[in-house]
């Protein structure tokens, strides 16, 4: 074990000299590399991290650093989640809820600020069960979590009076749902917080001339629950899309032997490949009901956002992906597998934004 | 009784909460996974508040919108005269939803976002076969009541039971719909919710 330890040293003093006389993207890769085979999440951070610096278009270091980012992360919630067991205090479940939410694990952060909120009755405990809440009303868009979140956001901003979080979050849920009076008031404190802010002053500006068509916040709530967006979202009906693009996709979904139907659904259009006539109408009419009522019951059971939806029957199987571009569905005689699934992902939009990320 | 019918599925993975509902949603046994992080199961059939740590919706609500998600999804496939489906998945952002159809009941599971749907295929079948066989113990099983749900001889399908294609006006659209299939036609149908907007235009084969 000694001997190879010092073998992997002597590995990266090697790779430290090649990149110090030449700072190549193959120089940092073969550094990080080095670290992370040591199991040294940080040091692979900070070798990327110099390297996005000199070469940032390199996928290779975007994706090591990554991988590391995660890594570390990782190792660290493990150790706070210990120290909590042992020792629990207000500073180890911040940073535990900070890292859950940055890492995107709402359920987590949440559970975690409940159980420190039950443990201190701290409002700083009772900010991060407000951002916790929030987060899944950001994603799902149910008026409830949304309330919930801004009540909790007003309770621990009262306690913590020269905190600028709780003011921010009470003005992000207003603004995204057009409850611009709250948005306003809670701009407004935060002004007073930062007086001068510039930036602060022209959003200041921006949510005074909406607030003549501001509605009341639970009102506003519902509305994003009813129709799934937020008022800066583009409306889907009003999307156009090229039709002349989604075509061949949906043709090429239709022509695999074991689909029936393939649809593409945007707003109030249908296309439709592999039915025609008032069969092609209705069978697109209900599946649209069906796409209206998972998102719908989606966001009101906690769910979230739709992301695929199945019926399985003796006629074979109904499946729906909605995606940034519309929803692609197929109905097949089975389960659709690997390359029906592409081609959904092609349709619908989530293929390209897969790759963009 | 009913928690030995969803027992064998919480001890899978992934598996955050477990019910039996019957068909108007109401819960008639539902186990929801413990949040302290062991994997005890709670049984919350007769709760009405969220009770557990991080819990956001109560398990009575959370069955309820199940069963009328399926009663919605039930009542648009009935307008093209499918069979009623026998399993229906929701993949969400935070969680995913498989429910099984079973004798006067659906048995559900609500799953992490890290456990796949097509694993719960056979235990969600073999709960509803445990369900099956406790109502007939019961003598609370009616079969003519479930026909399309249940798994039947396909001899037996063409002539003795009923299915929802003979309840629809016209013909059936499925048969007709494969042969348009095979015949490479395709058209442009406009969305029509609740019949109120949008425009319906049909193309030729030629413009394809």
């Amino acid at each position: 074990m000694q001997a190879m330890f010092s073998t992997r040293r002597a590995r990266i003093r090697k790779a430290t000299r090649a990149l110090s006389r030449e700072a190549t993207i193959d120089n940092y890769v073969a550094l990080a590399k080095e670290y992370a085979a040591l199991n040294q999440p940080a040091e692979v951070l900070e070798v990327c991290k110099e390297g996005l610096e000199l070469h940032p278009e390199s996928a290779e270091l975007q994706r090591l650093a990554l991988a590391a980012k995660d890594l570390h992360q990782q190792l660290r919630l493990d150790t706070l989640r210990a120290e909590i067991e042992v020792a629990p205090r207000a500073a180890l479940y911040r940073e535990l809820c900070e890292l859950l939410l940055e890492k995107g694990d709402a359920q987590r952060a949440l559970e975690s600020a409940t159980r420190w909120r039950s443990q201190t009755e701290e409002p700083e405990a009772v900010y991060y069960v407000a951002a916790a809440n929030a987060e899944f009303f950001f994603d799902g868009r149910r008026s409830r979590d949304g309330l919930l979140a801004f009540q909790l956001a007003v309770q621990s901003g009262k306690s913590m009076a020269k905190d600028r979080r709780p003011l921010r979050l009470q003005f992000e849920i207003a603004r995204r749902c057009g409850a611009w009076e709250d948005a306003r008031k809670a701009l407004a404190r935060l002004l007073e917080l930062m007086p001068g802010n510039p930036l602060l002053e022209a959003r200041f500006r921006r949510v005074l001339a909406n607030c003549a068509h501001s509605r009341p916040l639970a009102k506003a709530l519902a509305e994003v629950e009813r129709s799934g967006r937020f008022v800066d979202d583009e409306p889907e009906e009003a999307g156009t899309f090229d039709r002349e693009a989604v075509r061949p996709l949906l043709k090429e979904l239709a022509s695999r032997p074991e689909v029936h139907v393939a649809f593409f659904l945007r707003g109030n259009t249908a296309l439709v490949q592999g039915a025609q006539g008032p069969t092609a109408d209705r069978t697109a009419r209900a599946v649209r009901e069906i796409l209206t009522a998972s998102r719908s019951s989606a966001r009101r059971m906690a769910l979230g956002r739709t992301l695929e939806i199945r019926a399985e029957g003796s006629f074979g199987t109904l499946v729906l992906k909605p995606g940034t571009l519309g929803t692609a569905a197929v109905w097949a005689a089975q389960i659709p597998d690997g390359p029906i699934g592409q081609l959904m992902k092609d349709l619908n939009g989530e293929n390209v934004r897969g790759e963009a990320a | 009784m009913m928690q030995e019918v969803l027992q064998p599925l919480t001890l899978q993975a992934g598996v955050r909460l477990a019910a039996v509902i019957s068909g108007d949603g109401v819960p008639v046994c539902v186990l929801e996974r413990s949040s302290s992080g062991t994997d005890e199961f709670v049984d919350c059939t007769t709760s009405s508040q969220p009770s557990l740590e991080g819990q956001r919706i109560d398990p009575a609500s959370l069955v309820a919108l199940a069963a009328s998600w399926v009663d919605d999804l039930m009542r648009a496939g009935g307008q093209i005269a499918w069979e009623i489906p026998k399993r229906f998945v929701l993949v969400a952002s935070q969680g995913t939803l498989v429910v099984q159809q079973g004798p006067n009941a659906h048995v559900m599971v609500v799953l992490e976002m890290s456990a796949q749907p097509e694993d719960f295929v056979l235990p969600l079948e073999a709960a509803v076969e445990r369900l099956h066989r406790l109502l007939r113990d019961l003598g609370r099983f009616d079969p003519d009541q479930n026909a399309p749900a249940l798994p039947r001889p396909s001899a037996a399908r063409a002539t003795a039971v009923p299915s929802l294609s003979e309840h629809a006006a016209g013909d059936d659209p499925g048969r007709s719909t494969l042969t348009d299939t095979t015949g490479g036609a395709s058209a442009a149908a406009g969305g029509l919710p609740n019949g109120t907007t949008g425009s319906a235009q049909h193309d030729t084969p030629g413009d394809h």
